[in-house]
């Protein structure tokens, strides 16, 4: 840790509570892992909470950067910590709670948490147990989040609030928390140097120029592409899928990765399924795409289950347009479909039969496995397939629904965050707080909302290629 | 920390109990006979909170021997440090405790924050400890966790907290103030300087703060602690520990090693520890177990001590909120505080400590009865040694002096609500006291009194011919030193018609009927108090003894039989039960 850094952790700390913006890249980070290190220095511990358990996931990597004991610091998710809370009080919490989260109950759990926090007796353990309080991603928080982050607050005064107003997009329900409603009144503005630390060694250019439109991403506002140069940054004028894939596999080296930007988990989808595999599809945490799938999965013995894999893998493979309507109809009426000339589909349409005469489980993962070592065929939603075939293999194992084991598979995930890939289609929302060496926005036109175009342009270290049929966008909140 | 509920299933002696330990007081003091299972709850206690890292179970340690039923050892803990109340500790698994001792699944306002402990042993005799909530979750306990209860047994072998070693306190303590390496290496330096005559060493600074803390805990004189080789222990090679000037603490005395013991092991255990003590007088003279009592008392170094007791002295001296029986029957066991049973129980530790320490009591009207019963317990005892069975003290019996016949029915009751046998043996003159014997009769008491309309004269005159009469005036002459002040006695009841002489033959010739003589001499004897104290009990006792065989003192010796059989838990004969004739009034 250099001496600047930890004289900025030592100012922070000395002015808890406090309220920090930093925008992305700037070393919030950072300076939330040096603050807990000192603290941790002078024997306190510290409680840190984010969003999501990407965010988690990188605030760990940098405590153990900086050598922080685990004794030292808490980090978790604000919901997971208030499941924690609730699971262990679940009296106080007034809330029947399971041994694995249900994450539609999350406001459920919050509001218990916050009055598991409120009481006497674990305000007592909260005060013993740390010292400082700090939230990250501050504006994320809806009403709900805010209330119980309040009531951690009463019982550790010395919090630090972090965030950036620019990055505010969210898929949670319900009113927000608003930076001047309510952190501002609570929580003093403490105010630092902002540099673009995480463009340094990389393309330091590009990081201060995401730092100068900040002010003119405004709700009303025009941005103009053409009106900016900086080294990294591009412009295509164009948005048709022949130019998007040109720029795709524009990126030869595959040790630098590339995320794909677009709005609509449709659009994500069609572009991968375009570039025949060599993008992955970002699942959503939850993992709302294979949930669908699985919810109409057929029981075992159930002749229907070889057009839904057909269906499935249609869905995550390209290649398998062989398999089409008439096949699939074949199968829906239980009838053979082996006697259809499909060439290089051979041994497809053969498992697809088997799984047809003898529709199991098992037999499913065998026809999986088929086509994952299909000559011809690449899977572009590598994530939604092998969770999918996961759930299914653990109902064989434990005979509960596929449905509640992908709930199992996908918290696992929230648990240790996402693998790693070069080559990510995705939409912005998903990876807010992810690093990519190289951004391309498929479409300028649906980046009207200020937020979602900072976040999107900020995930880059290195270049943004923004396609477009104009340069030109009018912002507009929430647009 | 201390203990507000301790659960004990199939555990030696003790197939349940359920305690609620009261609140207000630091100290308890485990009391009853032998055999009730105190040391058994001191172990339970000490296996659940200490922090030994296993312990070696083995079958008899299980109720009956009986290792179908697992052993449950559990027990609420409140006032917990606040290294366990951390969200890394038991944050997140703290349970409640209202005001009744009763847990509660959530801390809940209102509520105290309690932690569920357990230790259960199955048929594999692998102890497993846990946290527990009363929804039945459960979380590893580790040894280092139990640590952090500082909870610590002093028991008769102590001589390994003397001295040096990796597992005794006094090691953790070397370890704690610094690297462990470091003291140890020191600590044999130490050794060897000690017996060079040298000095200086941490191991010596650590010595003289046990030294000083030793003699606080109770009137140690240590003057010159300091650690050295002992070697006395050949069979175990020389160890380091602890001296006192050349003279191992372990070659002291039973006492001043479980002083020493304490204070070392309360130092280790840190502030607020909970110390439990088997026999607590253990090794020591009178004087050095109340200052003991006292100090742990008013040491601010515990929050909670368990001990048991069988000292009188120690009864005696500790508050009565300290005190709390133990009675086991068939295996359920119930500890009940003295606390709450008022004055009543005061007057009764007071005149009487080894009462509550007794496994069968017999509560006497007042002295003269009091002075009669040991009297003839002594002959009894006499006989029954001479036939090779045991005696009064050896049954484990106490003879209170009930201080008069009001107060015999209430203590007689609430010393039997203890769980103690109890049995009265009073006059049956007085109906104003009816109540409360028939009260303590139902709760248990086994109730002797005198046949009806007699106080002790009386039915010892009862029967007595005027030969027997005579020989009663004459322990009346021993009492009152003087023949003159007998015939004074007498002759004080009718002035009018004195007696001729003290020869009651002599008085039917002079027309004083048997009756009217009767009369004359048992009212001499009350109004003039002849046996109104202890060594007039006693002589009159005496006098029965002597008497015992004799036909005129049947119906005294049938109702005195009785007692005895109290006393020696024997079989009455038929007919010699006479309790059933007692009518009322």
């Amino acid at each position: 840790m250099d001496k600047a850094l930890y004289t900025d952790g030592e100012k922070l700390l000395d002015a808890a509570p406090c309220s920090v913006e930093m925008p992305a890249g700037t070393g919030k980070t950072h300076l939330l892992a040096a603050a807990a290190a000192i603290a941790g220095e002078k024997n306190q511990r510290t409680l840190i909470l984010t969003h999501t358990n990407a965010g988690v996931d990188a605030i760990r990597k940098r405590l153990r950067r900086f050598g922080v004991p685990t004794t030292k610091f808490r980090v978790d998710t604000i919901t997971g910590w208030a499941f924690s809370l609730v699971r262990s009080y679940s009296m106080i919490a007034n809330i029947s709670v399971s041994d694995v989260p249900d994450w539609t109950k999350s406001d459920g759990y919050l509001s218990g948490a916050t009055s598991v926090a409120r009481s006497d007796a674990i305000a007592e353990v909260l005060s013993l147990s740390f010292d400082y309080l700090f939230v990250d991603e501050y504006q994320d928080c809806t009403l709900v989040l805010h209330e119980f982050i309040m009531a951690l607050v009463a019982a550790i005064p010395k919090s630090v609030i972090l965030g950036d107003r620019l990055q505010a997009i969210f898929t949670f329900t319900g009113p927000m928390a608003t930076w001047d409603g309510h952190v501002a009144p609570n929580f003093p503005e403490h105010a630092l140097d902002i540099e673009p630390h995480r463009w340094s060694g990389y393309n330091i250019n590009l990081g201060q120029w995401l730092l100068d439109i900040r002010s003119s991403l405004n709700d009303g506002s025009t941005f103009d592409f053409t009106s900016h140069a900086v080294p990294g940054l591009n412009y295509v004028s164009a948005s048709d899928p022949r130019a998007l894939t040109s720029v795709a596999h524009s990126f030869r080296d595959f040790d630098e990765s590339v995320v794909l930007l677009d709005k609509w988990p449709n659009d994500i989808a069609t572009h991968a399924s375009r570039l025949g595999g060599s993008y992955s599809v970002m699942e959503d945490i939850s993992g709302n795409f294979m949930r669908t799938k699985l919810d109409c999965l057929p029981p075992e013995g159930d002749p229907e289950l070889a057009r839904w894999f057909a269906d499935f893998a249609k869905a995550c493979v390209v290649g398998l347009s062989g398999i089409d309507t008439a096949v699939l109809r074949k199968l829906e009426q239980g009838q053979g479909v082996t006697h259809y000339k499909r060439p290089g589909l051979e041994s497809i349409l053969r498992v697809l039969d088997e799984l047809r005469q003898n529709p199991t489980y098992t037999g499913l993962t065998m026809a999986a496995k088929e086509i994952g070592a299909a000559k011809g065929l690449r899977i572009y939603r590598w994530e939604a397939w092998n969770d999918t075939r996961e759930a299914i293999a653990m109902t064989i194992e434990n005979g509960e629904p596929a449905v509640d084991n992908l709930a199992k598979v996908r918290d696992r995930l929230r648990q240790v965050g996402r693998r790693g890939g070069t080559r990510i289609a995705s939409r912005t929302l998903l990876v807010k707080g992810l690093e990519y060496d190289h951004v391309v926005i498929a479409d300028l036109s649906k980046m009207s909302d200020p937020c979602n175009l900072y976040v999107a342009l900020s995930r880059a270290r290195k270049s943004v290629t923004v396609l477009g049929a104009s340069p030109r966008i009018m912002l507009k909140a929430g647009g | 920390m201390r203990v507000r509920r301790l659960w004990v299933e199939n555990f030696r002696g003790i197939k349940c109990l359920d305690w609620k330990i009261p609140t207000n007081q630091k100290l308890i003091a485990l009391i009853g006979p032998g055999d009730g299972g105190k040391s058994t709850i001191l172990d339970a206690i000490h296996y659940l909170l200490g922090d030994r890292w296993s312990i070696p179970f083995a079958d008899t340690d299980f109720f009956k021997v009986d290792v179908q039923n697992p052993i449950i050892i559990k027990a609420l803990l409140i006032d917990l440090p606040s290294a366990l109340k951390k969200d890394s500790a038991f944050g997140l698994w703290l349970s409640g405790v209202d005001q009744g001792g009763e847990p509660l699944q959530d801390p809940e306002d209102g509520s105290e924050s309690a932690l569920l402990v357990q230790l259960s042993v199955d048929s594999s005799l692998e102890p497993r400890w846990t946290v527990i909530r009363p929804d039945g979750a459960e979380k590893h306990l580790t040894s280092a966790q139990r640590r952090a209860f500082s909870t610590f047994k002093v028991d008769d072998r102590t001589d390994a907290q003397l001295r040096w070693s990796r597992n005794s306190a006094l090691g953790r303590l070397s370890s704690a103030d610094g690297s462990e390496r470091d003291a140890l290496a020191a600590a044999s330096r130490a050794a060897r300087e000690a017996l060079a005559d040298h000095e200086s060493s941490s191991l010596a600074d650590l010595a003289e703060k046990v030294q000083d803390r030793a003699n606080q805990v109770g009137g140690g004189s240590f003057g010159n602690l300091r650690p050295g080789l002992d070697t006395s222990r050949s069979s175990m090679g020389a160890a380091l520990a602890l001296h006192e000037d050349v003279i191992p603490l372990t070659r002291y005395g039973l006492g001043s090693r479980r002083l020493a013991s304490l204070a070392i092991q309360q130092l280790a255990a840190g502030s607020r520890s909970v110390a439990v003590v088997d026999e607590l007088e253990s090794g020591l003279e009178p004087h050095r177990a109340v200052r003991l009592l006292n100090y742990l008392l008013s040491d601010d170094g515990y929050s909670q001590i368990m001990v048991t007791t069988h000292s009188p002295v120690i009864v005696e001296q500790a508050q009565i909120e300290n005190l709390a029986t133990v009675q086991n029957q068939d295996g359920t066991v119930i500890v009940t505080s003295l606390g709450g049973a008022g004055d009543l129980m005061q007057r009764l530790r007071r005149s009487r400590p080894s009462s509550l320490l007794a496994r069968r009591v017999v509560v006497a009207e007042g002295k003269t009865e009091y002075g009669l019963l040991l009297e003839c317990l002594d002959a009894w005892d006499a006989q029954r040694t001479e036939l090779g069975m045991s005696t009064s003290a050896g049954e484990g019996v106490a003879i209170q002096d009930g201080n008069g016949g009001t107060e015999v029915g209430p203590r007689a009751e609430a010393l039997s609500r203890l769980g103690l046998n109890v049995a009265t043996f009073l006059d049956n003159d007085d109906d104003s006291v009816n109540e409360c014997i028939a009260s303590a009769e139902a709760s248990g008491v086994k109730v002797i009194r005198w046949n009806p309309g007699l106080n002790t004269e009386s039915q010892a005159c009862a029967d007595l011919k005027a030969n027997g009469l005579t020989s009663f005036i004459k322990l009346g002459v021993e009492r009152r030193s003087g023949e003159d002040t007998v015939l004074q006695d007498l002759n004080s009841i009718e002035p009018t018609n004195p007696v001729p002489s003290l020869d009651v033959e002599d008085w039917t010739l002079s027309g004083i009927a048997l009756e009217d003589a009767r009369d004359r001499i048992v009212t001499a004897a009350v109004k003039r108090k002849w046996f109104k104290n202890v060594d007039g009990g006693r002589a009159l006792g005496e006098w029965i003894v002597r008497n015992y065989t004799k036909k005129q003192l049947a119906s005294t010796v049938a109702l005195l039989e009785q007692v005895k059989a109290f006393v020696y838990s024997e079989k009455l004969g038929p007919g010699k039960d006479t309790s059933g004739e007692r009518a009322d009034g």
